[in-house]
């Protein structure tokens, strides 16, 4: 008797804890059904956005919003949320990446303007001090993720290194032609590189990545061209149905004042960032 | 996108064999400095053939710290100690170092365990006997021991191969990383969960392969 007991009221809690999340979900889809929309719901995609952020937070909250930000590290997951109605607008990627991530998970995700800044994406080495010194089969980390994966060989094609095969949207090694200097790629974590610079001749990574970890994000043995980096912007992504919405135009607008490109330069450093379309 | 055929033959071969030998050597290795752990521990216990109070307590206490550390949190937290020892922290080589560091806790912990459930009679006669403590340990414990340790390194096998996942991080390749990059990074569900399906195989081999070990020596 006693058990059965136990066992209704573990049932009965279970289920009222499943009412209680479908009942709120309910909530926020009828509060994203009406045409004005308050609170805006944006995740960065790490902490240094998430500051940029909280910096224009009270100029935009001025024009009658609720700005709530959080964290969410995971591209995929992020644009998730957007998807779903979990989030009204995320900051964390650039175009190529959003691309392919509407492609594959048949998203209708958009840029509300412009991207906010572009980072260039740099070759840092604790061992050579010019491009010139890269010699035959020297080791360079790279990223591995795909898309700042394919940045990378793409740089390295820009600097006469590599050849990759023609007509491919997102390079990997298997796209490799002709490695001059047989050049040994070893893929990792783009946000460990500047840690493990010592056991690599060069790293190829991002400027945040670097200042982070405490060194100069300006001290690249160079950076990748503009034809390159115009594609890699991190802008501002939501749904397709809230690309004119004013509160996007609004949000846009605060994320690229002057205060705004002040804190990203003085973060990244001038030569490692561009604020403004290329 | 990649070409699925060329993916496999030129990534997930040559990740397969990463995988199996980080989990070999790791294995070998963590289960020979993870018995001497063992012994150690029951051996210097309150009710161990030579009691050692500080010992066991010192000990204890660095298996658990140890034990508390998720692989891929480690393997960073070391890269100086793993760069001195190993030469470079990056690749399948020095992924072992981590591996090996956070496995040994486990597995003194299941050896111990394994060691302790050996008859606390037989134990006793042998000490009748008048046998020393080496003779006991190695003659009687281990060899009682040795049919469930059989099954304890199958857990062993099983939980490495999952800590070499996360080995890919820093340059080691692996199936977790294929599984991950090559799968749910770049969209595409044949990979991940062909790579899923690869690790399922591998698992029941080595649980079976432990299973009949074990029928085989009992």
């Amino acid at each position: 008797m006693k058990k059965k007991l136990i066992a209704l009221l573990c049932v009965t809690a279970v289920v009222m804890g499943m009412t209680a999340c479908g009942s709120d979900s309910k909530e926020n889809k009828e509060e994203a059904k009406g045409e004005e929309k308050k609170t805006i719901r944006l995740a960065a995609g790490d902490p240094m956005k998430e500051e940029l952020i909280n910096a224009i937070k009270g100029d935009f909250e001025k024009k009658g919003y609720k700005l709530e930000v959080s964290v969410i590290e995971d591209p995929i997951a992020s644009n998730n949320a957007i998807e779903e109605g979990s989030l009204e607008a995320n900051f964390i990627q650039h175009n190529a990446y959003m691309t392919s991530y509407n492609e594959e998970h048949k998203g209708d995700l958009v840029a509300v303007g412009d991207a906010i800044y572009y980072p260039c994406m740099g070759v840092y080495s604790n061992k050579v001090k010019d491009m010139k010194d890269l010699t035959e089969g020297m080791e360079i980390g790279i990223p591995r993720d795909p898309t700042n994966r394919s940045r990378a060989l793409r740089f390295l094609e820009a600097e006469g290194l590599l050849k990759l095969k023609e007509g491919v949207e997102e390079y990997s090694q298997l796209e490799i032609e002709e490695n001059k200097l047989n050049l040994k790629l070893t893929e990792v974590d783009s946000e460990s590189i500047p840690t493990i610079l010592d056991d690599l001749d060069a790293g190829i990574c991002y400027p945040i990545a670097m200042k982070e970890a405490g060194f100069d994000p300006e001290s690249a043995l160079a950076f990748d061209p503009p034809e390159i980096g115009k594609e890699y912007g991190i802008l501002i992504a939501v749904s397709e149905k809230n690309k004119d919405a004013q509160w996007a135009k609004d949000l846009q607008e605060a994320m690229s004042e002057e205060k705004a490109n002040e804190i990203i330069m003085e973060y990244f450093g001038e030569s490692a960032v561009h604020v403004s379309e290329y | 996108m990649n070409d699925p055929a060329l993916v496999i033959k030129s990534v997930m071969m040559p990740a397969l064999v990463e995988s199996l030998y980080m989990t070999f050597w790791g294995t070998v290795f963590s289960c020979i400095l993870g018995f001497g752990l063992a012994v150690i521990l029951v051996v210097t216990a309150e009710d161990g053939l030579s009691p050692h109070k500080w010992v066991y307590r010192l000990l204890n206490v660095l298996v658990n710290t140890l034990r508390s550390f998720p692989f891929i949190i480690l393997a960073v937290t070391i890269i100086p100690i793993t760069r001195a020892v190993m030469g470079t922290s990056i690749g399948t080589n020095a992924a072992l170092f981590p591996l090996v560091i956070v496995a040994c806790p486990f597995v003194a912990r299941v050896f111990e365990g394994n060691l302790k459930a050996v008859t606390p009679g037989m134990i006793e006669a042998a000490k009748a006997f008048g046998a020393s403590n080496m003779q006991i340990i190695f003659k009687i414990m281990l060899k009682e021991a040795i049919p469930v340790m059989c099954i304890s390194v199958t857990l062993v096998v099983i939980s490495i191969l999952g800590s070499s996942s996360m080995a890919g991080a820093l340059g080691a390749g692996g199936l977790g990383n294929v599984a991950l990059i090559y799968g749910y990074q770049s969209f595409n569900d044949l990979i991940m969960y062909g790579t899923v399906f690869i690790l399922v195989v591998l698992v029941q081999t080595i649980q079976s392969i432990g299973n009949l070990l074990y029928n085989k020596l009992k």
